[in-house]
């Protein structure tokens, strides 16, 4: 029983000092991905570079699961540009067409979308007495693609636990392997 | 000196054809030999410059994340930790690569002795294992090499034969020592 336990305990070979490396190369690694998100950030100047598609409203140029690569930069926006947006007080992305722009000539602009596959525009689902889109509720204009990708993000969002086990899972496994 | 005899060392096993963790066991048996057979201290400065950078390169990711200004007002700051932590990421991929190597320890006898690095090698699926001890930064005295099978020592059931490998490397220590000390 007591063999057991010991293989099943990787600390019980270790020197201690060694514990702190392993700690430090476990934040080490979730620090790399954060560093290159917020790279990412960065080179494409939107808040959020990478989503995923969460509803069919725009098949069939983009399906459920789809990952998008976003761009925000101070040009100006067209008709026919693929944007996602937020919407106050909601705070799922949604990933929809421009439909209608109007510029003002203090050069702020009114923005009116439209889901492709969707039987109206956006209005409804605007927040309470807004009638159009403006330049900050955009998050960045849609650059690139990479099909069903985002499917994973998708199921960690219907079922929470598999998030926990997973980062569970790499943590054990990153703490229990020593470098050489 | 009974704390000796309470001391009871507790056989390593391992599992039989996991090569990595074999080297290790035989590394570590190296390690302990030198600091407690021989005596010799154990520097661990590069080991501790890869923690501290590690741990600074942690802290410029939670200030990257946690920094209280919202996005685009904040990038000066996040240019500066993506910068700053892909300097510290490149050193800590230099010291990896090309200073650690396969070195598993290096060690001095005395403070003004000339310090000794160890380094090993197991081959993947190769059952020789080579350890080679030289001086560290001096290249002209000649360095050390020692082969054995690991089937040697590990048991059937796994259990590391420790005295075994300590007998082996005793001899190839005083080679390295006697061979080094006609200089």
């Amino acid at each position: 029983m007591s063999e057991l336990i010991g293989k099943l305990n990787p600390f019980s070979n270790i020197p201690k000092y060694q514990i702190a490396q392993q700690i430090i190369n476990f934040g080490l690694i979730v620090s790399t991905a954060l560093m290159i998100w917020k790279f990412l950030m960065i080179a494409s100047g939107s808040e959020s570079p990478i989503v995923v598609v969460l509803s069919g409203s725009m098949k069939p140029a983009f399906e459920r699961g789809d990952l998008l690569y976003l761009d925000m930069n101070e040009g100006p926006f067209r008709v026919g540009e693929i944007v996602v947006f937020k919407i106050e007080g909601k705070e799922i992305p949604i990933v929809h067409r421009i439909l209608q722009i109007h510029e003002k000539s203090n050069g702020l602009v009114d923005i009116l979308t439209k889901g492709d596959n969707n039987p109206v525009d956006d209005r409804g689902l605007y927040a309470e007495g807004q009638l159009w889109l403006n330049r900050n509720h955009i998050i960045g204009r849609a650059r690139g693609y990479l099909p069903y990708v985002g499917m994973v993000t998708i199921m960690m969002h219907d079922f929470p636990q598999l998030k926990i086990f997973l980062v569970v899972v790499l943590a054990l496994f990153v703490l229990s392997t020593r470098e050489q | 000196m009974s704390d000796e005899n309470e001391k009871k060392e507790k056989p390593v096993q391992v599992t039989l054809y996991d090569s990595l963790s074999m080297k290790q066991t035989l590394d570590d048996a190296v390690v302990k030999y030198i600091t407690d057979k021989l005596g010799y201290k154990q520097n661990h400065k590069m080991n501790y410059i890869k923690v501290l950078l590690g741990f600074i390169g942690c802290c410029l990711a939670a200030l990257a994340q946690f920094y209280p200004v919202p996005f685009p007002q904040n990038k000066p700051i996040l240019i500066v930790c993506v910068f700053f932590y892909a300097i510290i990421s490149t050193i800590l991929y230099y010291i990896n690569m090309f200073i650690q190597k396969d070195y598993i320890v290096f060690a001095v006898k005395e403070s003004n002795e000339k310090e000794i690095q160890v380094s090993s090698t197991l081959p993947r699926y190769d059952p020789n294992y080579t350890i080679k001890i030289e001086y560290r930064n001096i290249s002209t005295p000649t360095p050390i090499t020692f082969t054995k099978s690991i089937d040697q020592y590990f048991d059937i059931k796994g259990y590391f034969v420790q005295d075994k490998f300590f007998n082996d490397l005793s001899g190839v220590f005083k080679k390295f020592i006697t061979t080094n000390k006609a200089e």
